[in-house]
């Protein structure tokens, strides 16, 4: 019973739920579309009162550092104190606030985008180090990159006209071609998922793991 | 000899000196700002033809699918957006994300056009975040009431004028997708399976994955970055942030393309002499 | 700019001044504004979800919608994850979400991802025109590609060339990624870096 509830149900659930979704699309059973959109809207709520789970986790991993004096546990407190402020000051004064408004907008906006470019940093270190020309496929990679790039510039594509056609006959072939691909595959792949997550062969994604 | 190859050496391993120069690089417009003209791609001009043929009795969506960090990139496109199709088009706007960052991002969106006489509710309208991911798309398409019961405004959906006429994906003219990575989530929930037309104003990582639903004609056209943004902005004749950089763009890529072939120059160089 | 707005510009680029040092060394500076970026994004998240949870789930229950106690009383089951001896519990909530999503997900995939593509790459033009030599080439290109993907049978003999130009498309199509990554960050670099040499200016009055 204990392998049956904690593996097979689950999987069972799986199956049944994406198998009325999937057939309920390809049929024109009324009653069968009904059962899946209401499925559909069940997957939102599902989702949206589960939403505090990250924090909780989060909450978790830094409060056992506090509570133990682990090395770092000052970073860890002033994470859960910004945490809470944040989510009190959401909650008690609206989303829609100039309080909440402060915050989005002078903190977490601008410290998002200061993390995010930092890699821009890094990545035209590891552009000036990472491409170099040793063989045929590092010409095409190196030649694609610098062709995109310079097509980016406005000057560029001012200046010397053939660089947009250039560049739209490089979007459009290889580049579409390439990104077909992994569409493609990506399609095939997803298939090839949903069946083996029904046959047992693949368990993670339901959130199963160690037990045979 | 051995202390010009070690320099050369040095100009070959170097790091910091790389983040301080584009540091610079992105300064030196400001010191000495110069206007640089844009050439407008066939990819924004078909965006731009595509909301200038729009019926008057159309609605259009807005689906903001980026974080606030490529906000930046992204406000020069949406703003114009927002100001060829609501103020000079006076075409109906329904805005949603499903990202959390989307509905504050509405909202600024808003508050940077000067929207004349039109009115939020009845022109335009930020139906505020949906958790859920693609189910959540797949739900929204099909009944908007089912999933959404106010706006983010806290408006009951009911009580806004511009949703009398909008109950489902079918009920758009057109879906404006801004996207932060890959749009098959809304092709496969919104474009395909409704025939809604799409057009997308992408992220400049994004282009790759438009690129083959705008060969199969599943989206229509994209806006690409902050480039794309600068052309669409001077398509409906505004002057802000994505035509003031234009001159910074230009230098940062095209330096960017001169470090890589420095970097081969030199790694040609120093295998020479060993 | 009032006195508001004058200590949110401040801290916002004091902030970004901190996470910027980092280009020169890791310091403590930098790991205060890290932990104070993630602490902003969870908290801001769990509020936009919670705004949510209160307009679509909580109101409509509170007006009527009574049934709507099912799918929550399943999500509630999600945070059975955070105690171990419980957490099985949450795989009945992750196992329907799952299943509804990649079932939802399948059926874009079919007609939105597979087929169309395979349409779109299958309507080659035999016009002497660069439109038409670019349809076939297309063809060319993703045939190409799908035999360098599939590694059921080694590229030797017939798949050698076909497997060999999949490759070089493939390399040209992440090059061009790779160009539209470090575009798309250079722009947010761009307008960080303006404002934060913009900001001490304005507040010395040598600009505007």
């Amino acid at each position: 019973m204990s392998y049956f509830q904690k593996v097979m149900l689950p999987r069972i659930i799986f199956t049944i739920a994406s198998a009325l979704v999937i057939l309920a699309y390809f049929t024109n059973i009324p009653d069968l579309r009904a059962i899946s959109s209401e499925l559909t809207s069940w997957g939102v709520v599902i989702a949206t009162v589960a939403v505090a789970i990250g924090t909780f986790s989060l909450l978790r991993v830094h409060w056992d550092k506090v509570s133990k004096r682990s090395k770092g546990y000052s970073y860890s407190a002033w994470t859960i104190f910004v945490m809470l402020a944040t989510i009190v000051i959401g909650q008690a004064f609206g989303l829609n606030s100039p309080a909440y408004g402060f915050i989005f907008n002078y903190w977490y906006g601008p410290l998002y985008s200061a993390v995010y470019c930092l890699i821009a940093a890094y990545s035209l270190s590891a552009a000036y180090r990472g491409f170099r020309i040793k063989n045929v496929a590092s010409v095409v990679l190196t030649l694609a990159f610098l062709l995109i790039m310079l097509n980016e510039a406005p000057v560029v594509g001012i200046s010397w006209p053939i660089f947009g056609p250039l560049a739209t006959w490089i979007n459009r072939v290889p580049l579409a071609s390439g990104m077909r691909v992994v569409l493609i595959g990506g399609a095939i792949g997803l298939l090839a998922l949903v069946v083996r997550i029904m046959s047992g062969r693949e368990k993670t994604p339901l959130g199963i793991g160690g037990e045979t | 000899m051995s202390s010009s190859m070690s320099w050369l050496e040095r100009v070959y391993n170097m790091r910091r000196p790389i983040y301080f120069l584009l540091i610079i690089l992105c300064v030196i417009p400001l010191v000495f700002p110069i206007k640089t003209p844009v050439g407008i791609s066939p990819e924004t001009r078909a965006v731009y033809n595509v909301i200038e043929k729009l019926p008057a009795d159309s609605v259009v969506a807005l689906d903001i699918g980026v974080d606030v960090a490529m906000w930046s990139d992204m406000e020069p496109a949406v703003v114009a957006a927002l100001e060829h199709i609501v103020v000079r088009k006076s075409i109906k706007l329904v805005a949603v994300s499903f990202y959390p960052d989307g509905p504050i991002l509405i909202e600024r969106a808003f508050a940077a056009v000067d929207m004349k006489n039109k009115k939020y509710g009845v022109d335009y309208v930020n139906l505020g975040y949906l958790v859920g991911g693609e189910t959540a798309i797949a739900a929204f398409a099909k009944d908007i009431r089912a999933v959404l019961r106010s706006d983010f405004r806290g408006t009951s959906i009911s009580d806004l004028p511009i949703m009398k006429a909008v109950n489902n994906a079918k009920d758009f003219s057109l879906y404006i997708y801004v996207i932060q990575a890959d749009p098959a989530t809304q092709i496969r929930q919104i474009s395909v399976p409704y025939g809604v037309r799409m057009i997308g104003l992408t992220t400049a990582f994004a282009r790759p994955y438009c690129m083959p639903y705008l060969l199969a004609g599943q989206i229509s056209g994209i806006v690409t970055g902050l480039r794309g943004g600068a052309e669409y902005e001077y398509l409906v004749g505004l002057y802000r942030f994505g035509l003031q950089s234009t001159t910074t763009m230009s230098i940062v890529y095209i330096a960017t393309v001169l470090m890589v072939i420095l970097g081969n120059v030199l790694y040609v160089w120093l295998r020479r002499k060993k | 700019m009032d006195s508001t707005q004058l200590f949110g510009q401040f801290t916002l680029w004091l902030l970004t001044l901190m996470v910027f040092s980092i280009l020169v060394k890791e310091n403590r500076l930098y790991r205060f504004a890290e932990h104070t970026y993630v602490a902003l994004a969870i908290g801001h998240t769990l509020n936009m979800g919670l705004d949510t949870l209160r307009r679509n789930v909580v109101s409509p229950m509170v007006a009527g919608k009574i049934l709507l106690v099912i799918p929550v009383a399943v999500g509630l089951l999600m945070y059975a994850r955070l105690y171990r001896k419980y957490d099985w519990l949450a795989r009945f909530p992750i196992s329907l979400l799952v299943g509804v999503s990649t079932g939802v997900a399948v059926t874009g995939a079919v007609y939105g991802q597979l087929l169309s593509q395979l349409a779109s790459t299958m309507r080659i033009s035999l016009s002497p025109t660069l439109d038409g030599a670019n349809s076939i080439l297309i063809l060319i290109f993703v045939i190409s590609g799908l035999v360098y993907f599939t590694f059921s049978r080694e590229h030797t003999g017939p798949l050698s060339i076909p497997s060999q130009i999949g490759r070089y498309v493939l390399l040209a199509a992440f090059g061009a990624q790779f160009a539209g990554s470090i575009a798309l960050r250079l722009g947010v670099f761009l307008s960080v870096v303006k404002m934060l040499v913009e900001f001490p200016l304005k507040i010395l009055g040598v600009i505007p």
